[in-house]
This record gives C-alpha cells, sequence and structure tokens, in this order.
C-alpha cells in the first residue's frame, strides 16, 4: 500500500486505485476468491513444516502471475531475491562453518519462505482493488462484521500512511525525527509520534464514517456489486497450472 | 459508573459504527506495526527490536479502541480483519489462529473487567499482543529442517551443537514471553497517553 492522496467525499469507499476498464484486460485478471485460495494453499503448504519443499512452486506461480500482470521487474526481481536467500541459507553455512553464520542461514531460510509467498501476495495486493475483494468476499459468504469492517480497514491504510508521512515530515522540521532520537528516547519518540497520528487520523475517520453511514454502510439490505465478481477463463488455467505445480513438487519429492 | 455499564449480558449485534471503528482502530494498529517494522530492513537483528517496539506503540491505538469496545465480540473481529490482512500481505497462516485465540482470551477478560476496567484492558491488550509470536513459529519448523539437512551432516556434531544452543526453543519462548511483557508495557503507556492527550482533546 503505497501513497495515496486521502480523498474524503463521493469516492470515499471507492478503491483507492483505478478500476480496471471493462473488456481490455479485466478477462485475464484472476477472480479475487481464486487468488484468495492461490496464496491461503501456497501459504498453508510453505509454512508448515518440510514446506521448503513447495517453494519452487510457489515461485514458478509467483513469476507466471507477474508475467500475466506484466510487472517485469517483479518476473526478474523475483528469482533473484529467491536465489539470494538461498544463497545465504545452504551456500553461506558451508562456506563459512561458524554457528554466527548459522544463524543467518536460518534466518535467510525464513526469508526464503517468505520471499516465495510474497510473490503471490504482491500480485494480490497490485490486481486487486479493495472494492473488488470486498465483493468477492460477500460473496463467498463472509459474515457481514468482517466484510464491512475489512472494507473500512482497507480503505483506511493508504489515508493513514499518508497521515504518517505528514506527521514525520513535522517531526523532521522540528529536529525531532530518524532512527538516533528514536533510539535514545524510545519511549518519547513514541509518543510524539504517534499522538498527532492518531489525533489526525481520528479526525479524517469522523468525516468518512459519516460519509459512508450516510451511504447505507452496514444497512441489513445486501449490497450488490457493479461488476459480479465471476470466475473467467483465467480461473480455470490457474486451477490446472496449480495443480500441476503441486503434482510436480510432490513427484520430486518421492523422487528424492 | 455511566449508563453503559448497566449492560451486563453477552451482546454481539454489532452496530454499524462499531464496524466502522473496528476497521478505523485495525487500520491505525497496522500502520503503527508495520512503520516500526521498517526497523528490519537496517539488519535482521533490528527485526526483533522492531517488533517489540512496535508492539509497545501499537498498544496506544489499541487502548483507544477498547474504550469504544462495549460488547463482546468486536476484539475477535478485529483480531480476524487484522490477521487475515496480514495473511493477505503473506505472514504465515498460523498467526490468524493464535491471533482469534488470543483475542477470545482477551474478550473473557475484557468481559470480567465490564468492558470498563483499566487493568484488565491492559492485561487484554498484553494477551492480544500474543499474535505477534505466529508470526515466528515457522522458525521453529525451519530450524529443525535445517539442522538435520544434509549440509549440516557435512559440518560436523559439534557444529550442529554450537546452533542449537545458539537457536534453542528455549531462546524463541523467551521472545514470546517477551510479547506479553512488551504487551503490558504498551498497555500501560497507551493507558498514560490516553490521559495525557486524548481524554482533554475529547477523542476518548
Amino acid at each position: 500500500m503505497t501513497g495515496t492522496t486521502p480523498q474524503l467525499g463521493p469516492a470515499t469507499l471507492a478503491g483507492t486505485m483505478p478500476a480496471t476498464p471493462e473488456g481490455t484486460a479485466t478477462r485475464w485478471v484472476l477472480d479475487p476468491r481464486t487468488a484468495v485460495v492461490l496464496l491461503l494453499a501456497a501459504s498453508v503448504t510453505i509454512m508448515a513444516p518440510d514446506g521448503i519443499w513447495f517453494v519452487p512452486a510457489a515461485l514458478v506461480a509467483g513469476v507466471l502471475l507477474a508475467i500475466l500482470e506484466r510487472a517485469w521487474r517483479r518476473a526478474i526481481g523475483l528469482p533473484l531475491a529467491a536465489g539470494a536467500a538461498a544463497a545465504l541459507t545452504y551456500l553461506l553455512p558451508m562456506a563459512v562453518p561458524s554457528p554466527v553464520f548459522g544463524l543467518v542461514g536460518v534466518l535467510a531460510g525464513f526469508a526464503l519462505r517468505l520471499v516465495a509467498v510474497g510473490g503471490i501476495a504482491a500480485h494480490l495486493v497490485r490486481t486487486i482493488p479493495p472494492t473488488r475483494l470486498i465483493a468477492a468476499l460477500r460473496s463467498a459468504r463472509v459474515p457481514m462484521a468482517f466484510t464491512v469492517s475489512g472494507a473500512v480497514l482497507l480503505r483506511f491504510v493508504p489515508t493513514i500512511v499518508a497521515e504518517t508521512r505528514a506527521v514525520y515530515d513535522a517531526m523532521r522540521l522540528r529536529g525531532l525525527g530518524g532512527w538516533w532520537a528514536m533510539l535514545r528516547h524510545p519511549v518519547r519518540s513514541i509518543e510524539y509520534f504517534m499522538v498527532p497520528l492518531m489525533a489526525s487520523s481520528l479526525r479524517a475517520a469522523g468525516d468518512l464514517s459519516a460519509s459512508s453511514l450516510l451511504r447505507g454502510l452496514g444497512s441489513e439490505a445486501r449490497p450488490t456489486s457493479m461488476h459480479p465478481p465471476r470466475f473467467g477463463p483465467a480461473d480455470a488455467v490457474a486451477a490446472v497450472v496449480a495443480v500441476i505445480l503441486a503434482a510436480a513438487t510432490l513427484l520430486w519429492r518421492s523422487g528424492q | 459508573m455511566t449508563v453503559e455499564t448497566t449492560e451486563h449480558r453477552i451482546d454481539f449485534r454489532m452496530t454499524p459504527k462499531d464496524l466502522i471503528n473496528i476497521g478505523i482502530f485495525g487500520a491505525l494498529y497496522l500502520v503503527t506495526v508495520g512503520i516500526f517494522n521498517l526497523l528490519e530492513f537496517i539488519n535482521p537483528v533490528a527485526t526483533l527490536v522492531g517488533v517489540l517496539v512496535g508492539i509497545v506503540a501499537a498498544g496506544i491505538p489499541f487502548m483507544l479502541f477498547l474504550t469504544r469496545v462495549r460488547h463482546a465480540g468486536m476484539v475477535t473481529v478485529f483480531a480476524v480483519i487484522v490477521n487475515g490482512f496480514m495473511l493477505l500481505i503473506g505472514s504465515p497462516p498460523i498467526g490468524l489462529v493464535i491471533g482469534v485465540a488470543a483475542a477470545l482470551v482477551a474478550e473473557v477478560l475484557l468481559w470480567l473487567g465490564r468492558y470498563r476496567s483499566r487493568q484488565m484492558s491492559v492485561l487484554a491488550y498484553s494477551v492480544f499482543s500474543a499474535w505477534f509470536m505466529g508470526m515466528f513459529y515457522p522458525l521453529f519448523y525451519a530450524r529443525a529442517e535445517f539442522l538435520s539437512s544434509p549440509y549440516m551432516k557435512e559440518m560436523g556434531a559439534e557444529y550442529v551443537q554450537q546452533l542449537d544452543t545458539l537457536l534453542s526453543p528455549a531462546v524463541l519462548i523467551i521472545f514470546d514471553l517477551s510479547t506479553l511483557v512488551f504487551g503490558l508495557i504498551g498497555g500501560v503507556l497507551g493507558l498514560r497517553l490516553l490521559d495525557k492527550h486524548f481524554r482533554k482533546a475529547g477523542l476518548v
């Protein structure tokens, strides 16, 4: 979630990303439900014991998704980052036999798993605007308590990130910022940072919640969606590719 | 004792206002945790420091959130959407399980304090912070896997022994317990700042 200017007013709960134009690339974008299931499958298998076996499959899936999205930098960066983490995990402890580097190796192994899951997560974050995600969760019968509060959360994160920048700039202007000050007076720095951040965020929150209540957020009636989520050919292809990758991993593992 | 505290029954019905409050404070909580975790880009050791400082700092929005909680279920919904967001950006799924379990314990503590006890709200934040443990659980498996890998067999028993003590489960358990302790510190700091700033500004 990177910097977007907070917009108060009619666009309150609309996503902060521009909606994809109908008809052009939309057919080859995954349905949010598919993307979430894919991410959960990768995350559960990789973070489980012995999950390291599934890292290559998740990396392939991440690179394919990046290519689908035409995010070339990620398509190249993902294998490079994973390669660096794998080198630290397996080659470094062999080259330098010391427990300290062994510790680095274990941490790098953890980072390798995070990179593998992160490739799929990055696709989800970059291609699915909050409104589509919420509409998909609603059609997957997730209870209203979670969809409404989740929608508010996703809407507020960019606003608060913008406020954070403003507070940090104001601190720098008064000579209060910087990591050194943070380390010398941690509690005071937290106070100087958090109090203005919360005060200004809550002021914006008051306006936004009044506006969204007026437009029927959280009403009993089930909201309809302008573009109802539908499964398309992209989802079928993604499911087939995921099954092939999982089968290949299991075969490779039993062959070792 | 105000009028609201007379309602002691367990009530799960949420008003839209409750749900909006959960979303707003969830976002504030996540951004706070995220900013202090940016420390990890300095070096890996700073990751742990960043997490612990983040727990303390995130106590402030959480304690302010608790002043607006008046019935059961809100902390659980908060935990589900915060941990669900973490899941979507790639953190281990066990975090969601631990987070919801911790939130249920926090709910009980809050209910025991009739949603207005200051001591209980500090304890509730400390327990709620336990979800941070979930982020590091895969280190347990990664460790066992790493120590038993073929590469390690070549390194010799002594080396493996040294690495084992450096990364012992005891170290990880101490980290887990420290999330609770830092949660207490965060809760107390949050309460202090509520009294010092937010009550005056009419935000409580």
